[in-house]
């Protein structure tokens, strides 16, 4: 049972975070002494009623009494205060007493005779002085506050409650006297994020504003309603109630954790090593029960370690107020009939909600959540022997749509994820502030000539305003995509070709298409998520990468593909567009990665569309396993290389109006370029280059690139300089390389072994009238080529055995060592 | 007096020798090079144009230098010092991408930039660094990449750094100059195929286009120190006139020019002149003020030396005996490896004739004398055959000798004390 305890003390942590901030005077400056003594005023003695309330207590013991309503009575001025579960509270702060907290109480139960054993479980609201400021959204209204759905203690001490208070969910109006009093929640916050409360889906309609009742959302209205109704039952109820409410306590507690949260929770043992000292006074000698109370020892224990203590002088007696016990029995029929029906529901809807949050984090801790629930319902049921077969069903039902994963986590392993949770909270609210390259000091100069102007425009990164000699494949991959977009469907689409032909360009304008299509012609949006293989440390980080841009959460590669399985399973969502670039390196030996990418979109619900991109036309076939190359199916488009018209087209279309090049080095370059690989990219910086030159050439008169700057920027690009290395290699450099050719020629081989090429160096160096050098010389000559890689040497401890190659042919060398030999 | 001048001049030449700084006027040859890369370094600190450049040359033929000079005259210029940020990476640094980001993220001062976050893993790092590199836009100060040793980042798993560098280069985000070093003339085809699309294909290439003139005229400007006028009193300058001088005449030296000579016809690098004047330049003291034709010969012959009639020089007879028979089996046998066997036997006609010379040594003796060899490297095991030598007994391992003719000669001719019969012998095979 313990292990059920989800207590935590974040809301507290957050308090004390935010202590420093307070400084608001106190709104109850002559209350803040007061003691009060309690007495309960209605007991909850219907046995469901008790046993849903102890899942929410969580304490083992049998002895609880439950009260729906208690009066506290103030020592001092012996003002009454009563207190009902759904009132909004006031409870003191343990940091001062001029501060306060807001809570809203659930339920309320007293665990033994002292004072001190009375006790509120209740659920929290953050003041906006609380919430750090960086954190709070613009509009602030008067006295907003907010629901805490980060998991927190929900245990406190009945006399820590000081003022009765109401918490509406519309916003008040100024003018009312009682303001102080009066607050409005609209939003959730779970230490994290805000969310708006979302009207109850079971139908339930929202408490009127006016009402006094403190409610904030619907959820809680309708379980409170029934709380009234149950507790005036006095007859036994049928098992299947019982397991009806062993779910609605399930629902119940999923509806308090709902919209929260990567949970920053933290284990019990953290709870207890982080809790303040409090002394702990408590004269409760003088209490007076109206009816005895068998005390668990042992739930004491727990319970005086949990609660919160405030200082405490005196206790007295109370008068006991009426509790509503009058209603007729069929009435109460009606209404747990009723709830029946309602109770069920909100399990499901909260499943699915959740899971279209996609918070991987919320999703676990929810989902470990309903495990904690339902192992506690089940507990209960079996000590009061009234848990019976639909009971039995309905868990069983509920553990197999549990996560495998939770069911084999062990609450010590909870515990580690809990802790986990703590520290990703910290680290996700301090990312808030990304990365980035300080902003340049001095502001950039603007192209002025012709020729910057022309450089600018022929940079790679310069976007052109339509991709020229790409219009056929833009239609295909648009109109695929659009297909899949307004049918709802999903797909695959596989485009290959060599680098610098525009995939990635083509398909960043199709998207922007898209986007376009989305605001102004009414096509439904769509998340777009872009990964590229090369950006990557590992194929399975793809995963990683993906769910972060679709939910903007973290997990490990594997946690990331179960719940991308998980999402694209999941119905009634919007399209995704994943583009992969560089899709060859996500290849793995089992391919999983890939398996995984193009076997989503075949899910019925998915409605995903990826479009890979790779450099290979044959990776399907060449690279891919059977099962992986028939998900991706055969919708492909190759991207050839560009012919020399296209790239003069292209070069020509970024010149426009600029007349900085011939239009015959134009040609020359396309020509040359297409000749070799039809790179645009490769097209584009033999451009600018020939620009940079003919922009130094002072002897040019014409004010453009000509064809021998274009002629100069290809030899510069292109020309292997080999030669030009091997021309400027000192003498026994040279010596040496004639020493491997004629090596190479006596024995007829492409290779020869470093001590024969030496004794032909030595004799080719007296030849030339030069003193031979000693072999470490010539070793140290050979080291030098193989650094440059004019020749390859093997590598190891071989000496004089290194088998040696020449990395240029036979000719090269000749040709460059022509001048020398003659 | 003259002692605290000298150490002084010494300072001076020491640092350059040492590579931190040459004098200016070296590398003249690579005037237009560097207004090139000075070009492109100015746009992309002034236009925001991305650009990538590799300088390609045989070692120690001033590229690193280069750089550095075109880089500190960049930072010259006000408006560059303010904007310009550069990472220096170094490929026996940086052995993998991993280090690589940790250093570029260090270098660019961002490991504080979201608080105390510590970098977890790698896949982390590379996010982190890409969302950063990517989120600029113009407007972002520039930053040059200086990757030395460039050949080594293309061995990096996928090349992702080089990549996600280029690419960023090419897509007009954060402002970046990619400036690769390399002396491997072969870089381009490191490079994969994507990889090298997104390169622009800028290649400077630098050679040695010394003549033994000009080589000549180094060693003087390596050495010789230039009189500043203002700053130092008489005594420097007498010192220093002197100093340089004896400079001049070293540089008209015969012996000194004809070992100049020999290192020129070896190399035309820097280094090895650098080599050369080390020990004469440590040398100097107050009772040895100057340099001397003898200091640079005295480098020079250990400069040149011959490591394995080195170490010839420190073996016994016995061992001696044996690299002679083992030679005489390689040039009989043509190369082909021998074992120990023949080489004893080799041994065996030897001292049998010539038993006056030698000790009857046991065959244990001379066994112990060739593995001795063998753990000097003289000679190795021969592992062609595809079965592990390790399993053969050591007598009938196969062995190659690892010691050329001519050094054989060199060392026999230098050994102290080594009998007639022995030089004979090395010279022909015929006992």
């Amino acid at each position: 049972m313990s292990k059920v305890r989800k207590s935590s003390r974040n809301k507290e942590q957050v308090k004390k975070e935010t202590a420093a901030q307070k400084n608001q005077p106190a709104a109850f400056d002559e209350e803040s002494d007061v003691v009060y003594s309690w007495e309960k005023s209605s007991e909850i003695t219907n046995s469901h009623e008790i046993k849903k309330f102890k899942s929410l207590i969580n304490t083992d013991s049998k002895s609880l009494r439950l009260y729906r309503t208690i009066v506290l009575t103030n020592l001092d001025t012996s003002a009454h205060l009563k207190v009902s579960v759904g009132d909004g509270v006031h409870i003191a702060s343990e940091d001062g007493d001029n501060d306060f907290y807001i809570a809203r109480v659930e339920a309320m139960y007293a665990s033994g005779p002292k004072s001190s054993d009375m006790s509120a479980i209740v659920s929290w609201y953050f003041k906006a002085t609380e919430i750090p400021k960086s954190k709070l959204p613009k509009q602030l209204l008067p006295n907003e506050v907010f629901l805490c759905t980060a998991k927190a203690e929900m245990d406190v001490d009945a006399e820590t409650i000081i003022n009765k208070c109401h918490i509406s969910n519309t916003p008040m109006q100024q003018n009312d006297e009682k303001t102080e009093r009066f607050y409005f929640c609209g939003k959730s916050f779970n230490g994290k994020r805000f969310k708006n409360i979302k009207e109850d889906r079971s139908g339930s309609p929202a408490p009127p504003p006016e009402k006094k009742e403190t409610h904030c959302h619907g959820n809680k209205i309708s379980k409170k309603s029934d709380y009234v109704v149950k507790t005036t039952m006095t007859s036994p109820v049928s098992a299947s109630s019982v397991g009806m409410f062993d779910v609605s306590s399930a629902a119940m507690d999923i509806l308090h954790n709902d919209n929260d949260s990567d949970a920053a929770t933290s284990s019990d043992e953290e709870n207890e090593l982080e809790k303040p000292q409090l002394p702990t006074m408590m004269g409760s000698d003088e209490v007076k029960e109206v009816a005895p109370l068998r005390v668990d020892k042992r739930s004491l224990n727990v319970l005086s370690k949990k609660t919160l203590v405030v200082t405490m002088r005196k206790m007295n007696l109370a008068t006991p107020l009426p509790g509503k016990e009058n209603q007729p029995p069929d009435m109460v029929r009606r209404s747990s009939r009723l709830s029946d029906k309602k109770l069920v529901l909100p399990l499901k809807i909260q499943q699915t909600v959740k899971l279209s949050d996609y918070d991987s984090d919320d999703l676990s801790d929810d989902l470990n959540d309903i495990d904690a629930v339902s192992e506690s319902s089940d507990d209960v049921t079996s000590e009061d022997d009234t848990g019976d077969d639909v009971t039995d069903e309905e868990s069983d039902e509920r553990l197999a749509k549990r996560p495998k994963r939770g069911k084999n986590m062990t609450s010590k392993a909870r515990q580690l994820r809990q802790r986990n949770d703590v520290t990703s909270f910290v680290t996700k609210t301090r990312k808030k502030r990304s990365p980035h390259i300080q902003p340049r000091k001095t502001p950039l100069k603007a192209a002025s000539t012709r020729f910057e102007k022309a450089r600018e425009n022929l940079h790679v990164s310069a976007v052109p305003d339509a991709l020229p000699c790409r219009e056929n494949e833009f239609q295909t991959i648009y109109s695929f995509i659009e297909g899949k977009i307004s049918s709802g469907t999903g797909g695959c689409m596989y485009i290959s070709g060599v680098p610098g032909t525009g995939k990635t360009a083509t398909m960043t304008e199709v998207l922007s298409s898209l986007q376009r299509a989305v605001d102004d012609d009414g096509l439904e949006a769509f998340d777009y998520v872009e990964i590229n293989g090369m950006r990557l440390t590992e194929p399975h980080q793809a995963y990683v990468s993906i769910l972060k841009q679709l939910t903007g959460t973290k997990a490990t590669a594997d946690h990331a593909a179960q719940l991308l399985t998980k999402h694209f399973n999941q119905r009634g969502k919007k399209t995704t567009l994943l583009v992969v670039d560089e899709l060859d390196l996500l290849w793995t030996k089992k391919q999983d990665v890939m398996y995984h990418i193009f076997d989503w979109p075949s899910h019925r619900h998915a409605r995903l569309i990826v479009v890979a991109i790779a450099n290979t036309m044959d990776l399907p076939e060449r690279l891919m396993m059977n099962r992986v190359s028939s998900r991706l199916g055969l919708t492909r488009l190759s991207f050839l290389p560009y012919t020399f018209k296209q790239l003069q087209e292209i070069i020509t279309t970024r010149l426009r109006g600029l007349e900085a090049f011939d239009a015959d080095a134009v040609q020359l370059v396309a020509r040359k370029v297409a000749a070799v690989s039809g790179d645009a990219r490769r097209c584009l910086d033999v451009c600018r280059r020939a620009i940079e030159i003919a922009e130094k050439d002072k002897r040019s008169t014409k004010a453009s690139a000509s064809i021998e700057h274009v002629h100069t920027s290809l030899q510069e690009m292109f020309a292997s300089p080999m030669v030009k290395l091997i021309r400027h290699s000192s003498t026994h450099e040279k010596i040496f390389l004639r020493s491997v050719v004629a090596e190479f020629r006596r024995s007829g081989l492409e290779e020869a072994t470093v001590g024969l090429v030496l004794q032909h160096h030595v004799a080719l160096a007296k030849l030339e009238g030069l003193p031979p050098p000693n072999v470490t010389s010539l070793i140290k000559v050979c080291n030098q080529l193989a650094a440059s890689r004019v020749v390859l040497l093997e590598m190891g401890r071989h000496d004089i055995y290194a088998r040696i190659r020449l990395n240029v042919s036979v000719d090269d060398v000749l040709f460059a060592l022509s001048d020398y030999a003659s | 007096m003259t002692g605290t001048l000298l150490v002084q001049a010494q300072d001076i030449v020491k640092r350059r020798l040492c590579g931190n700084s040459l004098p200016v006027q070296l590398f003249s040859n690579l005037q237009s090079a560097e207004t090139d890369i000075y070009n492109l370094l100015k746009r992309t600190v002034e236009y925001a144009e991305s650009n990538s450049l590799l300088i390609i040359g045989p070692k120690s033929c001033g590229k690193s230098t280069l750089i550095k000079k075109v880089v500190s005259r960049v930072k010259k210029n006000e408006n560059a010092a303010k904007n310009l940020l550069v990472v220096n990476l170094n490929g026996y640094m940086q052995t993998d991408d991993r280090i690589a980001l940790d250093e570029i993220t260090r270098q660019l001062q961002l490991e504080n930039t979201i608080g105390d976050k510590v970098f977890g893993s790698f896949a982390e790092t590379l996010s982190f660094l890409l969302q950063a590199l990517r989120t600029g836009s113009n407007e972002s100060q520039p930053i040059l990449f200086l990757l030395e040793e460039f050949d080594l980042f293309a061995q990096h798993k996928n090349q992702t750094l080089l990549y996600n560098l280029f690419d960023i280069a090419q897509a007009g985000l954060t402002p970046l100059a990619v400036i690769g070093v390399t002396c491997r003339i072969d870089v381009m085809e490191l490079l994969e195929k994507r990889v090298k699309s997104r390169f622009s294909h800028r290649q400077i290439f630098i050679c040695n286009t010394w003549t033994f003139k000009e080589y000549v005229g180094a060693f003087k400007d390596c050495l010789q120190i230039k009189v500043e006028e203002k700053k130092k009193k008489a005594k420097w300058k007498i010192f220093l006139a002197k100093w340089n001088k004896n400079i001049d005449m070293l540089s008209e030296d015969l012996t000194v020019l004809e070992i100049l000579e020999k290192q020129f016809l070896i190399s035309q690098g820097l280094s090895g002149l650098q080599k050369l004047l080390m020990y004469p330049v440590w040398l100097l003291s107050n009772q040895h003020p100057l340099i001397t034709p003898a200091d640079i010969e005295e480098s020079a012959k250990s400069l040149f030396a011959d490591s394995k009639a080195n170490i010839l020089h420190g073996v016994s007879v016995l061992e001696l005996c044996l690299i002679i028979s083992m030679n005489h089996l390689m040039i009989i046998h043509d190369n082909q490896p021998f074992n120990f066997h023949m080489v004893y036997n080799e041994f065996l006609k030897f001292s049998q004739k010539k038993s006056h010379i030698l000790h009857n040594y046991s065959k244990a003796v001379v066994l112990k004398a060739f593995e001795h060899l063998i753990e000097l490297e003289l000679l190795k095991t021969r592992d062609h055959s595809g079965i592990g030598i390790s399993k053969i007994q050591k007598e009938y391992q196969p062995m190659v000798l690892l010691v050329e003719n001519s050094q054989l000669l060199e060392a026999i001719g230098k050994y102290p004390g080594c009998p007639t019969d022995v030089k004979q012998w090395a010279q022909s095979s015929i006992v």
